[in-house]
C-alpha cells in the first residue's frame, strides 16, 4: 500500500512538472497578418511584429541568428531580431566581402574576408541596420531590431503568421524598407490576441518605388569588380 | 585566326584565369544588335551607307580587393560582330584590360577614382583594318544619393593598324551620368568630345583629299571608294535605357549621336542604335 502510495505521488509530481515546464497549446495564440500594398498586391519581406501591451514582459531566447552572403547578394535579404541577438556574416561566395553599416542602432565593419567571420555582431539597439558591402555595391540587406520576441516576415503571399503569443493586448506593428521611413512602422494597430482563435488582419501600406539596381544595371561600368 | 591574335588570347585567359582563381570569377556577356546610319562615316549623304550588325562581346576575370578601399581587376575581353551589309567590317576582337579603382570611404555612394589601361588585338574581315588598339584612361565617379551615379573621364587611345589609314590617336574627355527609376530600370548618358583621327571613306573628294593625313582604297564600301584618315573633333551624345531582368540581367536600349568636325568644314554625323542583353556574374 505505501508502495502504490508513492508510486502514484511520484506520477502525479511528474505529470505537474512536464506540464509546468512546457507550453501548453492551449494558452498560446496566434496572429495572422495580410500586408498588401495599396493596390492589393502582397507585399513580401514585411516584418510583423507584436509588442505586448500593458506590465507583461517579454522574455524569450535569442539564438545566434545568421545573415549568408551568396551570389554576392544577402541572404535573407531581409531579416528580424531581437535586440541582444548576435548575428554572423558567412560569405558563401569565391569572392571577399566587406560587408558594413552605417545605421545608428549598429555601425560596424566586417573588413575584406572569406568564409565565416571570427565574431558575430551584436546587435543591441533596436532600429533598422542597413547592411553593404563595399565591394559590390549592389549588394543591400536590412535587419530590423526589435524589442520583442513576436515577429515574422512576410513570403510572396504577404501572410505572416506570430505563432506561440501569450494571450493579451498587443500593438502589432509592420515594418518594410521600401516604406517611406522604413525605421518607423508603416503600419500598426492594436490587436487582441486570445488562446482559442486566431486573430486575423490585413495591413495595407504604401511603398516607395523599387529604385535599387542589379549588378547588370549599367553597361560600361566601372564599378563592376 | 591568326598566330598573333592566338597567342595573344592565349595570355590573357590564362591572366584572367589566375585571377579569377586567386579572387573569384566575374564575367559578363552582351550580345544584341547595333544600327549605323553612317556606318562609313562619309562625309556627304550620297556616299552614306547603313547597316546592321550582330555583336556578342564580353569578359571574364577577376578582381582583387587590397584593404578594403582598393579593388585591382583584371580582364580579357573579347568583341565579336556580324555584320548584314559591309561584311568587311565583320571583326574578332580579343584583348585585356587591367584597372585600380579606390573609393574614398565605405558605401556605394562614396567617390572614387580608378585608373585603367587596356590593350586589344583587333582583327577584320578586311584585314587592312586589322590592328591593336592601346588605351590608358583615368576616371573619377561620384553619386548624389543612392539613384544618381556620375563620373568623369579622360582617355587616350593610340591604334597601329596594317594600313597607316586606319592608324589612330585621340584624346577625349567624357562625362557619364545615371540614375536609378522605378521598377529596378537606370536611365543613362554621357556626352563626349573626343580630338583625334578618324577614318571618313567616300567617293574621291578633293576637299577632303586636301586636308586628309593619309588616305587608301576601301574596297569594303565598293569599288572606287577611298578612306581618309583626319584629324578631327568629335562630339558624342549617348542616351539609354536599362531594363533589368533577374538580379544578374538586363536589356539596354542606347541611342548614340556622333558628330565629327574636321578642318575646312569637313564633317560627318551618323546615328547608332543598339539593343543589348547584358548578363554579368
Amino acid at each position: 500500500m505505501r508502495r502504490r502510495v508513492a508510486l502514484l505521488s511520484a506520477a502525479a509530481t511528474l505529470s505537474v512538472l512536464f506540464f509546468a515546464g512546457s507550453p501548453s497549446p492551449a494558452v498560446a495564440g496566434t496572429f495572422e497578418a495580410v500586408v498588401l500594398d495599396d493596390k492589393g498586391a502582397p507585399i513580401a519581406d514585411a516584418i510583423v511584429a507584436g509588442y505586448p501591451l500593458g506590465a507583461a514582459k517579454a522574455n524569450g531566447e535569442k539564438p545566434r541568428e545568421i545573415v549568408d552572403q551568396v551570389d554576392s547578394e544577402f541572404v535573407p535579404e531581409v531579416k528580424a531580431v531581437r535586440v541582444g541577438t548576435e548575428i554572423v556574416f558567412p560569405n558563401k561566395d569565391n569572392t571577399r566581402h566587406h560587408v558594413y553599416s552605417f545605421s545608428r542602432p549598429k555601425k560596424f565593419e566586417l573588413p575584406l574576408y572569406k568564409g565565416v567571420p571570427a565574431d558575430p555582431v551584436l546587435f543591441d539597439k533596436p532600429g533598422l541596420v542597413v547592411l553593404g558591402c563595399n565591394i559590390h555595391d549592389w549588394m543591400v540587406g536590412y535587419v530590423y531590431v526589435l524589442e520583442t520576441p513576436y515577429f515574422a516576415k512576410t513570403g510572396r503571399d504577404g501572410k505572416a503568421t506570430l505563432a506561440a503569443l501569450p494571450p493579451g493586448e498587443y500593438e502589432m506593428r509592420v515594418y518594410h524598407p521600401r516604406a517611406k521611413k522604413p525605421e518607423s512602422p508603416a503600419a500598426s494597430l492594436k490587436a487582441s490576441v486570445g488562446s482559442d482563435a486566431a486573430a486575423a488582419t490585413e495591413f495595407r501600406l504604401t511603398l516607395l518605388p523599387d529604385t535599387r539596381r542589379n549588378r547588370a544595371s549599367r553597361p560600361n561600368d566601372p564599378t563592376y569588380p | 585566326m591568326t598566330p598573333r591574335l592566338t597567342a595573344a588570347l592565349a595570355a590573357l585567359l590564362t591572366s584572367a584565369a589566375v585571377t579569377a582563381t586567386l579572387a573569384g570569377v566575374t564575367a559578363e556577356v552582351r550580345s544584341g544588335f547595333v544600327s549605323e546610319d553612317n556606318i562609313g562615316r562619309a562625309q556627304r549623304p550620297a556616299d552614306r551607307e547603313s547597316d546592321a550588325a550582330f555583336a556578342l562581346a564580353g569578359s571574364l576575370g577577376g578582381s582583387y580587393p587590397i584593404g578594403g578601399r582598393l579593388t585591382l581587376s583584371v580582364r580579357a575581353t573579347f568583341e565579336g560582330r556580324a555584320h548584314d551589309a559591309f561584311t568587311g567590317l565583320d571583326r574578332r576582337f580579343a584583348g585585356a584590360s587591367v584597372s585600380l579603382r579606390r573609393k574614398a570611404g565605405l558605401g556605394a555612394t562614396s567617390p572614387w577614382i580608378q585608373f585603367a589601361a587596356a590593350a586589344e588585338q583587333q582583327e577584320f574581315q578586311d584585314r587592312s583594318r586589322d590592328g591593336v588598339q592601346y588605351e590608358g584612361r583615368a576616371a573619377f565617379g561620384w553619386s548624389a544619393g543612392l539613384r544618381w551615379n556620375f563620373r568623369t573621364e579622360g582617355s587616350w587611345t593610340r591604334r597601329e593598324a596594317e594600313t597607316p589609314v586606319f592608324d589612330a590617336t585621340g584624346a577625349t574627355l567624357s562625362l557619364h551620368g545615371d540614375v536609378a527609376l522605378p521598377g529596378r530600370s537606370v536611365l543613362f548618358g554621357s556626352i563626349r568630345s573626343r580630338r583625334g583621327d578618324v577614318a571618313s571613306s567616300g567617293t574621291p573628294d578633293a576637299a577632303i583629299a586636301g586636308i586628309a593625313e593619309v588616305s587608301a582604297d576601301d574596297p569594303v564600301f565598293g569599288p572606287g571608294i577611298r578612306v581618309w584618315r583626319l584629324d578631327a573633333r568629335s562630339h558624342m551624345l549617348l542616351l539609354g535605357w536599362s531594363l533589368p531582368l533577374g538580379r544578374h540581367g538586363s536589356i539596354q536600349i542606347e541611342h548614340e549621336r556622333l558628330v565629327a568636325m574636321a578642318e575646312a568644314e569637313i564633317d560627318y554625323r551618323a546615328n547608332l542604335l543598339r539593343a543589348t542583353y547584358l548578363y554579368r556574374w
